[in-house]
């Protein structure tokens, strides 16, 4: 157990302490790790039959995952099923996976391409009932508590209409972009991936991704120029 | 107007992606060239609305961990 991060303290028997938490505890457990287990290391634990280790992945790719979906889709149940789905795919074709530390790069391909097909057949209803896992501001209990596990915290009611309105334009410009300028501005510039990671994402060169998110940038500037 | 040239070179140094003489010499252009500034700013303003204007909707994360694992659990990876 020496993997687990303990206070320099305590003098517990490190077998014989337990912690209070809401989950079971796994030897993966990110926030006791004094090192993270790489990516590398947790896909070939999930090969070797460890299914801890892909749940780790799970909690360490899913925000990303929706993150880029959402963007694609511009819908957060369409992303919530989209990432299940991408998860799902990443885990049964682990072994196609050449390069194991680059798994987080093969899992948004995965992603971006699930996104960009559902894009296209637009499927009208998930699979699972994913709409409670969505801790929107106008999932209130009769109270007005947010029933979300999330915090969501105080925006001034007049920066909030306008942040509104311009992210209601930045969206409506993205979902008018082509698909791969769309795919390489949400990646880039938004979820602030590094172009290498972009290129192998999208299957495409570095030099491709420059000029797609040249294209995609200076159509958006066009389009949100008011607020610039 | 810029050159479309100079204006892809403005986005790449925007982003650090020049090679360092590339890099010395937009930096010289954007000295002496004020509409070449104003339209670096104008970019450097789209990369801010791109990340703060975007926001996510509220997940709950831990749940939607379980049940991703959830779904997977009767699966198995290829070799």
């Amino acid at each position: 157990m020496a993997i687990l991060n303990f206070p320099a303290t305590s003098n517990l028997p490190m077998d014989r302490v337990s912690f209070p938490m809401t989950r079971r505890a796994t030897e993966f457990d990110e926030d006791r790790l004094v090192t993270p287990p790489t990516d590398a290391t947790l896909v070939q634990r999930t090969l070797a039959g460890n299914r801890a280790a892909f749940d780790v992945l799970i909690r360490r790719y899913q925000r990303q995952a929706v993150s880029v979906s959402y963007r694609l889709l511009g819908s957060s149940q369409d992303a919530l099923e989209v990432t299940q789905d991408a998860f799902l795919r990443a885990f049964v074709n682990l072994g196609s996976l050449k390069k194991p530390e680059a798994f987080g790069g093969w899992l948004l391909r995965i992603v971006s391409n699930l996104s960009l097909n559902f894009r296209r057949g637009r499927k009208s209803r998930s699979q699972l009932p994913l709409d409670d896992l969505l801790a929107s501001s106008d999932t209130t209990s009769a109270n007005g508590h947010s029933i979300g596990n999330l915090a969501i915290g105080y925006v001034d009611p007049a920066h909030q209409l306008q942040s509104a309105e311009m992210g209601r334009r930045l969206r409506k410009a993205l979902r008018q972009l082509p698909d791969r300028q769309r795919s390489a501005i949400i990646l880039f510039a938004i979820e602030q991936m590094p172009q290498k990671q972009v290129a192998r994402t999208l299957g495409c060169s570095v030099e491709a991704v420059k000029w797609h998110v040249f294209q995609g940038r200076k159509r958006l500037r066009e389009v949100l120029k008011d607020y610039l | 107007m810029l050159f479309p040239e100079l204006d892809f070179l403005l986005m790449q140094y925007l982003d650090g992606s020049l090679p360092p003489e590339q890099r010395a010499a937009v930096g010289k252009i954007l000295d002496s060239h004020p509409e070449a500034r104003a339209q670096l700013r104008s970019y450097q303003k789209l990369d801010n609305v791109f990340r703060s204007e975007a926001p996510m909707p509220s997940i709950q994360w831990e749940d939607l961990a379980e049940r991703i694992s959830a779904a997977i659990r009767p699966r198995a990876p290829s070799a």
